[in-house]
């Protein structure tokens, strides 16, 4: 209950911060919000199913695209329904993607994720009938309108804020949901030791399909808010450093907390937009922080934080209880 | 279409580039068998040793000098990355040091963009290597011969020594079994550390000879390392055969990619690693699934 209660007020209290917020600011949520939602997207290949993706950007991509491009040829196609659009068309790929992935483990799972969002990089900067190739395709964004509520101006940050906040709410609790399905603690079993899986009679390949399609459409998701609010798609949204970027997000804040991914992203947002303030050869320190964490920490700030808890809880003298480990399924 | 000797110029450009990605390769892989790693800092090695070249040949004028150098020194670099960072993070298990080597990947190029800045840089082409020959009614620039050069001779002194000597068998022992071989008292940690830091030195020759070809750049890395990664998919990690073979292929894959539909060369490098990936997981040499 008392959990519920605290839940309840950090959701109150982020639909209250554009009150609060300067627009500089409330941009700065606005990109932490889709990034973590894009991070926990990734964290549940990587940190439930032990699937390090290094392509995880294509269907980001995926879904900035399909966005833009239903918003620029369907007239009067309301935001929702272009993000829907996205959703599907980030499943589909994710679907045929992990078709040919799934199988794969390690190192070589990586690789050809890797390899699948080169193609796609490489069709999104040659294909330029449809995606106008490196200018990029922009992205005229319809404001929204709440029945008998009036009309959230989507050029106005506040109001892209709370449109953004409930669908990245709305994505994180389905995904918080599945986590917490048989199917999501099976997946969880596959990491350990897939064999053992099979033998106990799970389908391996199709829930591990199933991940993988979920995780493609929660960042195609992320991938048409990013579009929607810098009005702007282009190559980038699918290149290496996008994927390596969410990978830096998820190990920074912590793989093994549903959330330490959303964490790492509204970390290494701020950190980012502190450091390349302080230095212009800022991304030479996110490197060094990347190294430094899997060295020392490679459970995350998360994991620091329950470390960290841990060491108070046992001064506290309270019965210690059962080491938890920082595995998935803590919120 | 194209005259013949179109075609046999663009093959051998195609050999000549294969090669390198071989030199490139070659290491990665042995790193790979070894020690189960894909090191992707191996790309900024090289990176790197075009970045040591020119500064080498700024400061004393000689190409020659930078050859050994840059070698030397990414070699060492190497042997500390290995030795410091990487054996921290075996106990986590595989996928964290992909991820370290991803990091380290990332930590170079910036700090090489840091130190040299963004610009590309012009590494000139020793005085001694000017010039073409001809070749088949046309001209052939002398400077690719030696890269082909270079690398086939450094090619055929790695399988002498794997082949014919005992620190070869050693090392042939130890990417098939290494606990086998640590069991027989050989000191495979040591091993390995040489084996990385060997590898680094010939990602950074690498760099070397590619610098006065393709310019010291910041992107030179990023393209190696998908080129590369195919190589070894394609080749099977571990195999030093199939790197050679694989390299070949996607040089000529390239080489007349550029010729026939170069909107998509790149689509077909990743097509064809894709279907070997599916079809034959271990690659065309691998023996491991």
């Amino acid at each position: 209950m008392r959990r519920r209660a605290l839940l309840l007020a950090a959701v109150a209290a982020l639909y209250a911060l554009p009150a609060v917020l300067d627009t500089v600011r409330l941009r700065m949520a606005i990109e932490i919000l889709y990034f973590g939602l894009f991070a926990v997207s990734f964290n549940l290949l990587f940190g439930y199913a032990g699937l390090l993706s290094f392509g995880h950007a294509a269907t980001f991509g995926v879904g900035g695209y399909t966005v833009g491009l239903v918003l620029k040829h369907v007239p009067g196609a309301p935001l929702l329904a272009a993000l829907v659009a996205g959703a599907a068309a980030g499943a589909l790929v994710g679907l045929v993607i992990g078709a040919f992935c799934v199988r794969l483990r390690g190192t070589y799972f990586a690789l050809l994720t890797l390899a699948f969002s080169q193609f796609l990089y490489a069709v999104a900067l040659k294909w330029r009938a449809v995606t106008r190739g490196d200018d990029g395709l922009s992205v005229a964004v319809p404001d929204v309108a709440l029945p008998g509520l009036g009309v959230l101006r989507m050029a106005d940050s506040g109001g892209f804020y709370l449109v953004e906040l409930t669908i990245v709410l709305a994505c994180l609790a389905v995904a918080w949901r599945f986590t917490r399905t048989p199917l999501g603690h099976a997946v969880v079993l596959m990491r350990e030791n897939d064999e053992r899986a099979a033998f106990l009679g799970y389908n391996v390949f199709a829930t591990k399909l199933i991940v993988f399609t979920v995780a493609a459409t929660l960042a195609a998701v992320a991938g048409g808010l990013f579009a929607s609010f810098q009005r702007l798609v282009s190559p980038a949204a699918l290149d290496l450093t996008t994927g390596t970027v969410v990978v830096f997000m998820a190990v920074l804040g912590g793989t093994g907390a549903f959330l330490g991914p959303f964490l790492g992203a509204a970390v290494y947002m701020l950190f980012q937009d502190w450091l390349s303030k302080t230095t212009e050869n800022w991304q030479f320190f996110i490197g060094l922080l990347f190294v430094a964490m899997i060295l020392y920490a490679h459970h995350g700030l998360i994991g620091l934080v329950g470390r960290g808890w841990g060491l108070w809880r046992r001064l506290a003298r309270r019965p210690a209880g059962v080491e938890e480990p920082a595995a998935p399924g803590k919120l | 279409m194209f005259p013949l000797p179109v075609y046999a110029t663009q093959a051998l450009h195609g050999v000549v580039y294969g090669m390198l990605l071989f030199l490139v390769s070659s290491g990665l892989t042995l790193v790979f068998g070894m020690m189960g790693i894909l090191n992707i800092a191996h790309a900024a090695f090289y990176m790197l040793g075009a970045y040591l070249a020119y500064t080498t040949v700024q400061a004393t004028g000689s190409f020659w000098l930078s050859l050994a150098l840059a070698p030397l020194a990414v070699g060492a670099l190497g042997a500390v990355v290995e030795r410091a960072l990487l054996r921290r993070t075996h106990a986590f298990g595989h996928v964290y040091e992909l991820l370290l080597t991803f990091g380290l990947f990332f930590m170079i190029q910036e700090a090489t963009r840091w130190i040299w800045g963004s610009y590309t840089l012009q590494v000139p082409v020793p005085e001694a290597l000017r010039g073409s020959v001809p070749f088949l009614g046309s001209q052939y620039p002398v400077y690719r011969l030696f890269i082909l050069g270079v690398s086939a001779l450094i090619g055929l002194a790695m399988a002498a020594v794997l082949l014919r000597t005992r620190v070869g068998i050693v090392i042939r022992s130890a990417v098939s079994d290494a606990e086998m071989v640590s069991a027989l008292g050989i000191d495979t940690p040591r091993v390995m550390t040489a084996v990385f830091a060997v590898g680094s030195a010939l990602a950074a020759l690498a760099g070397v000879i590619a610098a006065p070809f393709v310019q010291a750049d910041l992107s030179m890395g990023a393209t190696v390392l998908i080129d590369a990664f195919v190589v070894i998919v394609i080749g099977g990690f571990g195999s030093l055969p199939g790197a050679l073979l694989a390299s070949l292929m996607i040089g000529e894959l390239q080489s007349f990619g550029i010729l026939w539909f170069s909107e998509f060369a790149l689509v077909f490098e990743f097509l064809l690693m894709a279907v070997v990936l599916i079809a034959r997981p271990q690659g065309l040499f691998g023996e491991k699934g």
